[in-house]
């Protein structure tokens, strides 16, 4: 199969996948117990409220009939109208979407990069005191309690020492003076990153490091490495041109389908440190039914992930000319 | 090389505190006579027609006023955006009063236009949440722009509490936006009208495009009547709002009341959880957290001689309701019974640590006007042993048997003989019952209360199953499927009328959404409550709404068990000037009074 051929293939693929996700999330949310008017709707509203509340959200027509409006507006390109946030959803995803991205895209790649680099020389120098140590301190982090940690962190960091504030994305106070410029509202940004990048860094980068040594362990022991070595070639040649990409492979695909998720953000970590993201959003209209939100919001993480997946796909073709489609 | 290696590090630790240090620093200099208040969420949308949140509500509350407001004691209503008391004739069904001399914040007078155009937009389109307090009012007339006259369809006593103590909007703001929307109106009567639907069902049916168009529309900065002007909303991450200095009260008196706002402005800072907010607040990052804090931080805060603790009831309470439609719930003695052996101040105790008020009527405590002086207090100065022995003559005098007879203990709780196999009067076995309630991490209190319940009822012998579920799926058994044999619930955000009584237990309202839920069905009930609801005379009003919590407590559709307290915490180190009201200090009158501590 030529590489053109098979992107049709997976396309056609993907668009199915899409279309049963587009789907099921539409019967799924009508499934799930409660009405969505049941959080709006106040105590002292009468039923012709609720009603006419009803009839607004189009919650009122029978489910075929908001199942066709629902596809009609998804080929429109219409993902609807908040019912709590009374915006298009469209709107509230491009306001979230970008700081989620800043802070999990961000360090997604740094602690993939960390593990990958670490976990080639802690396999390279398998058996001393680094490894053993560094093996040891990644299972831990990876194994630590998310919000714990985040709360540890914060009431260190945050409150006693005083170094980091303890949440959100900006400072009020520098954002609303008007002496402050540019370069103080970005150090400002990057000051309220620190505790949340650090929290999410010391969980994950083990998860990396641990695969990228286990996967170099396995690759150090080929044949061609036995050849490299014959050869006379320098011994960082060999780790870093020859093994290393190797076993690299697995984490390419595992970075490829983090980097995808990363966009669903975290809600435990957006929630602990009030970071405005997608992943807090998410949650909170699930918990609310507020079908148009979720609905647009798993929509865009399953068209992330399906394209992730594609161009993972072709990636590792790239990096492995022994893969050919 | 040895220094090279050390000063690595050092350089690090440098940078990074000089960072701290000048972001603090300038966050420091440049937040100096701002009151900081600290959110859980922030606001939905500032669309007023549109905002259903508390935290629109919250910041909304600053900008739109009222022509009527509680006073600090929060028991009287005073003229607020009003000059005067409005004055009932029931000849012509009508209240007039006149406005204060006001101006909205870009300089627009405030008149009577105002008034008559926000009643207008409201009932023309049926605004939900607010066409409830103006459906019943014929017209509403600005004879000139500084008075304003109501002309009701029928007599309708939440006039007082509900539609004089509802938003004004500006008419300049919201003319254009009324005017699309009348013509979307216009053409989708058309077009139902096309289809053979009726007047009435073709108005009906055309709502939804200008009502969705009304209350999506983007407000970015609400016009403003009152003590703040929003500034800048920054998503996500703060609100800030400045001293209207066009607000109608600034350092003036009205009624008796020293008003400021005596700060330059409010910052909302969003938190997205407790324990965050609270360490934001000891570490004075907040001056006052607007929200109800857990009992678990009290020891903790205490401590703190920069912070205080105010402790409210919330405005609300919970119960234990019945299913009227099923036996043994549907018998007052099996009703009776079970309100004898619920323990109020053990729950309160054990469950609340303290943090509630008893609860023995349907309308809380603190509001004055309305709650029943003397209802029957089931139990309350009975041992655990009488009151077990009550609810078993109780039952026995109207039939009841046992498999095993109960005994109780000397402690709450405690039985010294477990009864078992309760038995109808025609000596059918009872049960299974199923007493629902929200799950732990909803509301850890309701979920220990059914517990509780579920436990004292089974040792008396009634086979009683406790079930914690999803709030969505409660709501669901029981609003709408009505599948349910008890359930521990709440109700909050009640207000001060009474009229929700009405709501609760008429018998119009044991209809699919409709929130009787219980099936109560009592005429003598039915006709007090309707007669209380067109009732102008509050004296006349407040005796019948007092026959129906009498008539409630005596037929027990629902156990009223508490009210919990909402406790907040402020600063007291940079403000003063706190007010307290029932619902604790988030109101109105603790942002006009609150000022800074002289250094």
């Amino acid at each position: 199969m030529n590489l053109r051929k098979f992107l049709l293939v997976r396309s056609w693929q993907i668009l199915l996948t899409f279309f049963i996700v587009l789907t099921l999330l539409f019967i799924l949310f009508r499934m799930a117990p409660g009405d969505p008017l049941s959080t709006i709707a106040d105590p002292l509203m009468t039923q012709e409220e609720v009603e006419i509340l009803k009839a607004q959200f189009g919650l009122d027509q029978p489910l075929h009939r908001q199942y066709v409006l629902y596809l009609w507006n998804f080929m429109k390109g219409e993902f609807g109208t908040s019912f709590h946030y009374r915006q298009p959803v469209v709107q509230i995803l491009a306001d979230r979407l970008p700081k989620t991205a800043l802070l999990f895209t961000t360090v997604t790649i740094l602690y993939a990069l960390a593990g990958i680099s670490l976990g080639k020389i802690l396999a390279w120098k398998r058996g001393s005191l680094l490894d053993t140590g560094m093996s040891f301190l990644g299972l831990l982090t990876h194994t630590f309690f998310l919000p714990w940690l985040a709360l540890l962190m914060i009431w260190i960091f945050g409150y006693h020492l005083g170094w980091f504030p303890l949440n959100g994305i900006v400072s009020p106070e520098i954002w609303l003076d008007p002496e402050s410029g540019l370069f103080l509202k970005v150090l400002d940004v990057l000051h309220h990153m620190a505790l949340p990048m650090a929290v999410l860094f010391l969980t994950h980068f083990g998860g990396y490091t641990l695969v990228m040594r286990s996967t170099m362990l396995e690759t150090l022991r080929e044949d061609y490495i036995l050849t490299a070595r014959a050869k006379g070639l320098p011994e960082r040649v060999i780790r870093n041109r020859h093994a290393a990409p190797n076993a690299s492979l697995p984490v390419v695909t595992s970075l490829g389908l983090s980097l995808a998720f990363s966009i669903n953000g975290g809600a435990l970590t957006e929630t602990i440190f009030s970071w405005p993201g997608l992943g807090r959003e998410l949650v909170s209209s699930v918990a609310h039914g507020d079908y148009p939100l979720a609905q647009a919001a798993f929509l865009l993480i399953a068209a992330f992930v399906l394209v992730s997946n594609l161009l993972v796909d072709i990636i590792y073709a790239y990096l492995d000319p022994r893969i050919r489609y | 090389m040895n220094f090279k290696l050390n000063s690595k590090p050092a350089f690090w630790r440098l940078l990074l505190v000089g960072l701290a240090v000048l972001v603090g620093e300038a966050a420091w200099a440049a937040g100096a006579g701002l009151l900081k208040v600290g959110l859980m969420e922030e606001p939905k949308t500032l669309n007023v027609f549109g905002a259903k949140d508390v935290w629109a509500a919250k910041v909304l509350l600053f900008s739109y006023q009222r022509l009527y407001y509680r006073d600090p004691s929060g028991h009287e209503l005073i003229p607020w955006l009003a000059a005067e008391k409005a004055v009932w004739d029931p000849q012509s069904k009508s209240v007039t009063f006149r406005l204060r001399d006001a101006q909205w914040d870009d300089g627009t007078a405030f008149t009577s236009e105002d008034v008559v155009f926000t009643a207008q937009l409201i009932t023309r389109f049926r605004i939900p949440a607010y066409w409830n307090n103006w459906e019943f009012v014929e017209r509403v007339e600005a004879p000139d722009p500084k008075t304003v006259r109501l002309t009701l369809k029928r007599p309708m006593a939440i006039l007082w509490e509900r539609t004089l103590t509802s938003i004004v909007v500006q008419k300049k703001r919201w003319k254009p936006l009324l005017d699309k929307a009348e013509q979307m109106l216009q053409e989708g009567v058309r077009a139902q009208e096309a289809l053979g639907k009726s007047k009435e069902e073709a108005y009906r049916l055309a709502l939804a495009k200008p009502l969705e168009f009304l209350t999506t529309h983007p407000v970015t900065k609400p016009e403003s009547l009152g003590p703040f002007t929003l500034q800048q909303w920054q998503k996500g991450a703060y609100i800030h709002m400045a001293r209207n200095e066009r607000f109608f009260g600034l350092g003036k008196q009205i009624e008796g009341q020293d008003v400021g706002p005596f700060v330059e402005g409010i910052i909302f800072k969003i938190y997205g959880n407790t324990d965050t907010a609270v360490l934001a607040l000891k570490k004075g990052d907040i001056d006052y957290l607007w929200w109800g804090i857990e009992s678990g931080y009290l020891e903790d805060l205490k401590g703190n001689p920069n912070i205080r603790m105010f402790s409210a009831l919330k405005g609300g309470y919970r119960y234990l309701g019945f299913n009227l439609r099923k036996p043994p719930m549907s018998d007052l003695a099996f009703r009776h019974a079970v309100a004898f052996l619920v323990d109020k101040d053990f729950v309160i105790q054990r469950i609340l640590h303290g943090q509630g008020c008893r609860l023995d009527t349907l309308i809380q405590p603190d509001n004055v006007q309305y709650c029943l002086g003397n209802p029957p207090k089931y139990g309350q100065d009975l041992s655990w042993k009488e009151r077990v022995e009550k609810a078993k003559s109780i039952l026995k005098e109207a039939g009841y048997s046992w498999e095993v007879e109960p005994v109780g203990g000397n402690f709450p709780g405690q039985f010294s003989v477990q009864g078992k196999g309760l038995r109808l009067p025609g000596a059918q076995p009872v049960g299974p019952l199923n007493l629902l309630t929200p799950p732990a991490d909803y509301d850890a209190q309701r979920a220990q209360t059914g517990n509780l319940i579920q436990q004292w009822l089974r040792d008396f012998g009634v086979p009683v199953q406790w079930r914690p579920m999803a709030f969505a799926a409660l709501s669901k058994k029981v609003e709408s499927d009505r599948d349910f044999e008890m359930f521990v619930s709440g109700w909050g955000a009640l207000g001060q009328d009474p009229d929700y009584l009405r709501s609760f237990f008429h018998s119009k309202a044991d209809v699919v959404g409709g929130k009787n839920f219980c099936c109560y069905r009592n005429p003598e009930f039915d006709r007090l409550a309707d007669l209380q609801a067109e009732t102008m005379d509050l004296e006349k009003r407040r005796e019948l709404v007092m026959q129906l919590q009498q008539l409630l407590m005596r037929d027990l559709p629902y156990i009223p068990l508490y009210v919990p307290m909402n406790l907040e915490a402020v600063r007291t180190d940079k403000f003063s000037g706190w007010v307290e009201m029932p619902g604790g200090i988030g109101n109105l009158w603790t942002f006009l009074k609150v000022r800074p501590r002289k250094k």
